[in-house]
């Protein structure tokens, strides 16, 4: 099975000299299709910064990005934001929704911008996986931080990327909300072919990954196929997180 | 006297002018097609990536608004 993203030997540096912040250290690591993989390790262990580099929306100092067969760092500014409109999909912790427009427009906004048509049959079948129907025409501000989610969950899926990234997504959530969005995300994966890679602290969340990468120090330290919270827990504690 | 029996059509240069709107039409449309409505191009480039990344959720309205204002300070 090819990966549908993957880095080799990537290295992200800030700063420099003296006060240089090494925040990966030649990270090697995939992410197959179909597959729903979290990220996991304490606050500082470069996770975030892992994946915002795989999703190109930051630039390795060393190593390479692939997304699918494409090397990142081959692509020029435009052809990488046309990359991530195309392929890529994001979900962040702030949900990042334009208050001024109804649920339905933040999902069909940034096809609209790319101009192009929506694919109509299937952000339908998208909208009813996240279970909005009837909250379409509401603004963000009308709309439960639950509910403001699924819309960032639809809107992210909605142009059929190869990718979708998904950072802390249940940050902002009560536990309860927080496990539908899982919800959506692993039914993303197994009933619309998706692949999902999750930024995340939280062991419960991770249970609902097919696999977990654990980061330590910008490193990969281990890894977990079929987690489940207390395994989940109990690999944290043996690393020291 | 005057007569309009020597008179066989207009020559060619009649079409001078609609080719030029014709081609002036063509121009127009290519650039539409090829770049995408000019209503996006209020401030070039950088805008409408700009407004790609916030409508995708890639940034949040602060960051959006701080890159909109240096992009806005650098044209001017």
């Amino acid at each position: 099975m090819s990966a549908a993203a993957q880095a080799l030997g990537a290295t992200k540096v800030y700063g420099s000299g003296d006060t240089a912040v090494l925040a990966l250290d030649e990270v090697d690591v995939a992410f197959e299709r179909g597959r729903f993989t979290a990220v996991m390790g304490p606050s500082g262990s470069g996770k975030s910064t892992l994946m915002h580099c795989v999703a190109g929306l930051d630039s390795l100092t060393a190593g390479r990005v692939l997304i699918g067969d494409v090397d990142l760092s081959t692509l020029s500014d435009r052809d990488l934001t046309r990359l991530r409109r195309d392929r890529i999909g994001f979900v962040f912790q702030a949900f990042n929704l334009i208050p001024t427009l109804t649920a339905q427009e933040n999902i069909v906004l940034p096809d609209r911008l790319a101009g192009r048509r929506a694919d109509a049959a299937w952000v339908d079948q998208v909208v009813a996986a996240v279970g909005l129907g009837d909250r379409l025409r509401h603004r963000p501000s009308e709309l439960s931080g639950g509910q403001q989610q699924r819309v960032a969950v639809a809107r992210a899926l909605a142009g059929r990327p190869d990718i979708v990234f998904a950072d802390e997504p249940t940050g902002n959530l009560d536990s309860r909300t927080g496990a539908e969005i899982l919800g959506f995300l692993r039914r993303a994966v197994d009933d619309l072919g998706q692949t999902v890679v999750m930024v995340t602290h939280e062991p419960t969340a991770a249970a609902y990954a097919d696999e977990v990468v654990f980061l330590a120090d910008g490193r990969i330290v281990d890894g977990l196929a079929a987690p489940t919270a207390t395994t989940v827990l109990d690999r944290m504690s043996s690393l020291g997180a | 006297m005057f007569t309009t029996l020597a008179y066989c059509g207009p020559g060619p240069w009649i079409l001078v002018f609609p080719l030029f709107w014709f081609g002036l039409l063509a121009l127009f449309a290519w650039r539409f097609a090829r770049w995408g409505p000019p209503w996006r191009h209020r401030f070039g480039g950088g805008q409408s990536v700009l407004d790609e990344m916030y409508a995708r959720g890639e940034i949040d309205a602060d960051e959006y608004r701080r890159r909109r204002d240096v992009l806005q300070e650098t044209r001017r």
